[in-house]
């Protein structure tokens, strides 16, 4: 049904730019019809008779739609382009985190001329990731997209922290090992750190909600993610143990072998997301 | 013969039934639609694409603002609220109107 809305309502407005205030207000009628229909089917109407009765009685768009291309005509014709979702504090943010990092690696680079160690270069580049990599992030969730809402600021804010913890963790463990303290400490360092941001993480990841926006091409995808969420969920969870523990991995094989080597564990869990998504598909058709 | 309604008489006033409706509380698309249904029980069949027309007006010219509720099952309601321009807009035409009336019934 919130296809056959969608794409009502997308053949009303075709040939408009696609602003984003075009986009609100397809969105806007969209949600009504849907409310609408809704309505309708809960007082026993037939799906089917519902959506036209509504769309019928949506009436005649065209003084709406030839307002709206005006509107878009002179703002084209302006040169304004249509508003965009990165919005001034988004800017901001993404500006603010770049630059850390990129003083960052000038720090880094500076010391690592200085003392030709790369190890000091990374101990004077890492505060500043610990700083760029949470504002990153934040900004990053709370980002709305043409396909997507932003999260709500205080998620977003969980997210991060529980990123920032890991890192905090990873950092603490790596100066560690630096030092040459043993085995048994690094992991006794790094657990804590590791168990209060999985904790947050597997937190969030039960409680997510999709934030997908109503669009007629993206409607496939998330139709079938409604359809069944208990798949969707189990998808997710299986994606996320491969990666925890490819990194674990990464880490282990890393400090107890070879550098060189334990980066091929990358390798494999990417090639085993495809075969996640092939189990799944084939488990999905049946 | 049962009487009709003139659409056309009643589409100059949109505007101010929105308005109207907004000062009870701010309210979304198919709210109002509904609260105006009721209102004239059921007689004066709107199209929702007048309301549309309307809202884009009111909204240009400052007499309500509008912001998004919260997500539902089928995606976010955008809410209406009428501004202090809104409320005067309202006032002056309903005075009008009434003046209007009270001629009109002289003369018909």
């Amino acid at each position: 049904m919130k296809d056959q809305i969608r794409t009502h309502v997308d053949r009303l407005f075709v040939g408009i730019h696609e602003t984003k205030q075009l986009q609100e207000l397809k969105e806007e009628i969209s949600t009504n019809l849907l409310d609408r229909v809704n309505d309708s089917v809960a007082r026993g109407v037939a799906p089917e008779l519902a959506f036209h009765t509504a769309v019928e009685e949506l009436g005649d768009m065209t003084e709406l739609v030839d307002s709206l291309k005006a509107a878009s005509e002179t703002k084209w014709a302006h040169g304004y382009p249509s508003r965009p979702f990165i919005d001034r504090s988004h800017v901001l943010g993404y500006i603010t985190a770049s630059v850390v990092v990129l003083l960052g690696l000038l720090v880094g680079g500076y010391s690592y001329l200085q003392e030709t160690s790369i190890a000091t270069a990374v101990l004077y580049f890492v505060p500043f990731l610990l700083v760029a990599v949470p504002v990153f992030m934040y900004f990053g969730l709370t980002q709305e997209t043409r396909h997507d809402y932003g999260m709500s600021s205080r998620r977003s804010l969980a997210y991060s922290l529980a990123t920032e913890i890991l890192i905090l963790g990873l950092a603490a463990s790596a100066l560690e090992f630096y030092q040459g303290h043993p085995w048994s400490m690094l992991i006794l360092t790094l657990g804590p750190f590791v168990i209060v941001s999985a904790v947050i993480f597997i937190y969030l990841g039960l409680t997510e909600k999709s934030r997908r926006k109503m669009g007629s091409q993206w409607q496939e995808e998330w139709v079938s993610y409604y359809s069944d969420p208990h798949t969707a969920m189990v998808r997710g969870s299986i994606s996320g143990a491969l990666w925890i523990l490819s990194i674990a991995a990464f880490f282990i094989i890393g400090f107890v072998g070879s550098w060189a080597y334990s980066w091929i564990v990358f390798v494999i869990a990417v090639g085993c997301e495809p075969l996640i998504e092939a189990y799944f598909a084939a488990r999905r058709k049946r | 013969m049962a009487a009709k309604i003139s659409s056309d008489l009643l589409r100059g006033h949109t505007d101010t039934i929105v308005l109207g409706i907004l000062l009870e509380g701010d309210s979304y698309g198919y709210e109002i639609y509904k609260k105006i249904m009721d209102k004239s029980g059921g007689l004066y069949q709107l199209k929702e694409a007048t309301l549309y027309s309307s809202y884009r007006r009111l909204e240009e010219d400052g007499c309500i603002t509008s912001y998004w509720g919260d997500e539902t099952q089928g995606g976010r309601r955008k809410y209406y609220h009428i501004t202090p321009i809104g409320e005067r807009m309202y006032q002056s035409n309903k005075e009008d109107w009434e003046f209007t009336k009270s001629i009109i019934d002289k003369l018909i």
